[in-house]
């Protein structure tokens, strides 16, 4: 055959594969049949900017049925999820699921779309608020996945959680599609939790406020992965996005908590050079990595990085020289954010390196020491962080069942009792993290230890710290608050707690 | 016992009573007096008297309850209200001789009345220039006194002095209540210090009470707590001292010999009494759950 | 005439509804708070019974014995002809008891 430039190819090579002719540049002659590509090919002069949310959705060709995702990373001055399901709405599309990160309270629109029919199902890692409340009362058919963050990594990764398009809020754009979250007036930090969307799913559309000249050049997301970029005037609530973090507690209880914790980390032994830690952005955690990070002043200790959930806080001590480096999946406050994008020791990390338990190697795993929280805890550590004492789902494990599995200890921190709801209790009415990778559980009453780590125990107790056991921490509890009224379910199933490999820990039934 | 540092309880909050046992105070003052409005006394007292009967986790701790004081109409209130319940101490607030005898006949009457087992003591707050003045009638005043409180806000009122964080206007103050509860065998508690954020300051005026002679100090916050027990806990050398005066003069009085000589030392009765206080007031520490 | 006053706390915790007393009418306890309970008091007529309306944080699983807890101590008074309205934060049976019989005797006064 003589190909495009005049040249003579053989048809074939004997042992070798066949070949096709040379037809022309910018592939005049089509996509190959035998190198068929399921990323079309964008040439130049083809734009990816629309301008409109609706242009973007005919030209994903959204449909019926299908699965659309978001990330996480707005909290709850997040308006991406609503612009584009108000659109799809508008469009008469119908049986959509939505696979987002997790959905807060400003996600209400979404109650009104379930009782329509335009979502059917939802797939999620935390879920607070009206939406959640609407699922509690059975509003939604089918049940609601409900993962950790690892475990929504593994299973795009794997194909578990197929996603049509992913919507991804991108704070800053350049027209090619390469995003990132540290820059523009929704600036955001690392946007960890839309990688495994922006790698897997068919299609991907950027959403911004912010749109610059080609190159960006902090990118977080690379344009090999966007097929379309939107640009709307706003994309968010910066007071909602850059809300993550509260101050250090003033509370006298949990200020006990977090002394406690920080001694149990310090008589653990691991409060060493190289340590390696997580913790949350509540007021409780933040007063324990106050303390921690006065012990490690004290005892010239060098961490090797911090792990998160990134706060201020955690930048004050990458900045000190407390910690070598910060692996950051997701910024809590405009801190977190500005030394994301300036500091070369603070990383950004997705969330299949953050915590996908089958990738070749994730964050989680290196950690030494993880501080999380608790809404119920029983006799053998099994937590529930998914459902409240009464049954209602709100919350869910986000990294809860990573960060335990992968620490070397796992402390769990909570107050004995809230408003008269014991925290330890016989029976949780979610299992969320098993109670195996608990290690300890500190109440401002006692420090309760499993039974499976001797070792510790000693050594707390060499420490003179106050150690109980978990059965007289609830007992205690159950004597203050008095007997509740046992709640009771019905046999309908309204959520599945997934743990982090995807079985199932869990099922959430409906109250009576 | 008062001990080293004891927390002020204000028994509006019912949060703070349920978790005032959490902190290390080696007492908690439940307070009927400053912290109440006037028109919640009765709200105040009748929430006591049900924390104290239920609560069992109260039960092992040392519960004193300051009372309105004697010039009131509220206190023969509160000691009906808490006459049954397990309360074994009494802080008496703008305390004089007179209200100091008034209450003690009036506790021994409720006593005999309702058959209490228990003895209650009582703790005089030192509040005003007379009551300085007169704080060895008043001690004498009655046989249930353990200790006195000092009240340098109303004090320093009274005399119209300007209060100030040094506290060189209460020095004199300080030294003579600290002087008078040694005389008697008594606790002397210092003033509370009102700047919460000031730690440093804190440490510097609870030192500055251990120097003149005050055995321990109030805190209205929980977080002053562990500041004003570390400043108060005798040094280790001074427990190891007393665990071997007290030892020794175990052995001694056995054999019926009452002064002694021990490492160089003159070991009286006096020596022996504040060595026990030392013993006692970290053996408040050995009893708890740590 | 019974007068509500809407006062602020003095020390600047949450809201507080105070009655002021007029000729026996109704009365209150407690404060809308965390760890407490408001409770409202008002006379029926002789033998009008003991009604017991409750709003509680922790309903579902505490309710009965809320309602249980008031009624004995209703009981205890030895009061026949009161309507009780509570407004629950997560109190604890002890508080509940103070702050009905603090109530019941603020009516009576």
């Amino acid at each position: 055959m003589i190909n495009s430039v005049g040249r003579e190819i053989p048809d074939t090579i004997a042992g070798f594969k066949s070949m096709i002719p040379f037809r022309g540049a910018f592939e005049k002659g089509g996509s190959s049949p035998d190198f068929p590509s399921k990323k079309t090919r964008l040439l130049q002069g083809n734009r990816k900017v629309l301008t409109s949310m609706r242009e973007a959705l005919e030209k994903v060709g959204v449909e019926s049925g299908m699965t659309v995702s978001f990330h996480h990373h707005f909290r709850n001055g997040d308006y991406v999820l609503n612009s584009v399901m108000n659109e799809i709405s508008k469009m008469g599309v119908r049986n959509t699921k939505i696979a987002s990160s997790s959905i807060f309270p400003c996600h209400e629109p979404l109650v009104t779309l379930i009782q329509k029919g335009v979502v059917t199902a939802i797939d999620t890692d935390y879920m607070t608020g009206p939406v959640a409340q609407a699922v509690s009362r059975g509003l939604l058919e089918a049940p609601v996945t409900l993962r950790t963050h690892g475990g929504r990594a593994r299973a795009i990764d794997d194909g578990d959680l197929h996603i049509d398009v992913a919507f991804i809020a991108a704070p800053t754009a350049d027209v090619q599609g390469n995003i990132n979250g540290v820059d523009g007036p929704s600036k955001c930090g690392s946007l960890g939790y839309a990688v495994p969307d922006a790698s897997h799913a068919d299609k991907v559309v950027a959403v911004t406020d912010n749109l610059v000249n080609y190159p960006l050049t902090y990118v977080s997301i690379d344009q090999t992965h966007i097929d379309y970029v939107v640009k709307l005037d706003k994309i968010g609530d910066s007071t909602g996005i850059i809300s993550g973090t509260t101050a250090i507690t003033r509370s006298p209880i949990a200020l006990k908590i977090a002394e406690y914790t920080a001694k149990v980390i310090e008589a653990s032994g691991l409060l060493q050079n190289g340590f390696s830690f997580q913790t949350g952005a509540g007021g409780t955690s933040l007063a324990t990595a106050s303390f921690v990070r006065q012990i490690m002043k004290e005892r010239k200790v060098t961490g090797s990085f911090g792990l998160g959930g990134i706060t201020g806080f955690f930048v004050e001590m990458l900045e000190e020289g407390l910690f070598k480096a910060l692996l950051d999946v997701q910024c809590l406050d405009l801190k977190a954010v500005d030394s994301l994008k300036k500091d070369l020791n603070h990383i950004e990390i997705g969330s299949s390196m953050y915590a996908n338990p089958r990738t070749k190697g994730n964050a989680v795993d290196m950690l030494d020491v993880v501080v999380l929280g608790a809404t119920e805890i029983d006799a053998e550590f099994n937590v529930n962080v998914t459902t409240g004492s009464h049954g209602d789902i709100m919350g869910g494990s986000g990294g809860h069942g990573d960060a335990a599995e992968g620490s070397k200890l796992c402390i769990v921190v909570a107050p004995l009792i809230r408003s008269r709801l014991p925290t330890v209790v016989e029976r949780p009415v979610t299992i969320s993290t098993p109670g195996e990778i608990i290690d300890v559980f500190v109440t401002e009453r006692g420090i309760a230890v499993n039974p499976g780590r001797e070792d510790i125990k000693q050594r707390l107790v060499d420490a003179k710290l106050p150690v109980v056991e978990m059965e007289k921490l609830r007992d205690t509890a159950k004597r203050i608050c008095g007997k509740p009224t046992p709640i009771r379910f019905k046999d309908r199933i309204l959520a599945v707690q997934e743990y982090r490999d995807g079985t199932v820990i869990d099922v959430i039934r409906e109250v009576e | 016992m008062i001990g080293r540092a004891a927390l002020f309880v204000p028994v509006d909050s019912p949060s703070m009573i349920n978790n005032c046992v959490v902190f290390d105070a080696d007492s908690l003052i439940f307070d009927l007096e400053d912290s109440v409005l006037i028109d919640e006394k009765d709200a105040a007292r009748i929430l006591l008297r049900e924390a104290l009967e239920t609560l069992d986790f109260l039960r092992d701790k040392n519960v004193l309850v300051r009372i309105n004081a004697p010039s009131t109409q509220f206190w023969k209130h509160d000691l009906m209200e808490l006459i049954q319940s397990e309360v074994r101490g009494l802080i008496i607030p703008k305390a004089t001789t007179a209200g100091i005898e008034a209450v003690d006949r009036e506790i021994t009457k409720l006593e005999k009345r309702y058959a209490v087992q228990h003895r209650i003591s009582l703790v005089p707050i030192v509040e005003t220039a007379l009551a300085l003045e007169t704080v060895d009638q008043i001690l004498n005043s009655s046989k249930r006194n353990i200790g006195i409180l000092f009240g340098a806000e109303d004090y320093a009122a009274d005399m119209g002095i300007q209060r100030t964080k040094e506290g060189e206007e209460i020095s004199y103050a300080r030294s003579k209540l600290a002087n008078a509860a040694h005389a008697f065998g008594l606790e002397a508690i210092d003033t509370p210090f009102t700047d919460m954020q000031d730690t440093e300051g804190l440490r510097k005026d609870a030192a500055r009470a251990k120097m003149l002679g005050m055995t321990g100090k109030t805190a209205i916050h929980p977080k002053q707590i562990d500041h004003i027990r570390s400043v108060f806990t005798p040094t280790q050398e001074e427990i190891s001292q007393a665990f071997n005066v007290v030892r020794v003069a175990r052995k001694n009085r056995e054999r019926g010999v009452g002064t002694f000589s021990l490492d160089g030392r003159m070991i009286d009765p006096a020596v022996i009494a504040r060595s026990r206080f030392v013993l006692k007031l970290i053996g408040a520490e050995e009893g708890s759950s740590k | 005439m019974v007068t509500t006053v809407l006062k602020k706390h003095e020390k600047g915790t949450r809201r507080e509804k105070e009655s002021v007393i007029a000729v026996e009418k109704e009365s209150s306890a407690g404060k809308a708070t965390k760890d407490d309970i408001f409770v409202l008091a008002k006379p029926l007529p002789k033998d009008g019974g003991v009604g017991i309306s409750l709003s509680s944080k922790v309903l579902k699983l505490y309710g009965d014995r809320i309602t249980e807890t008031i009624e004995q101590k209703l009981n205890d008074l030895g009061v026949k002809d009161v309507q009780v309205t509570v407004d629950d934060y997560g109190a604890l049976d002890y508080v509940i008891k103070a702050r009905v019989e603090t109530a019941i005797r603020r009516m009576r006064k």
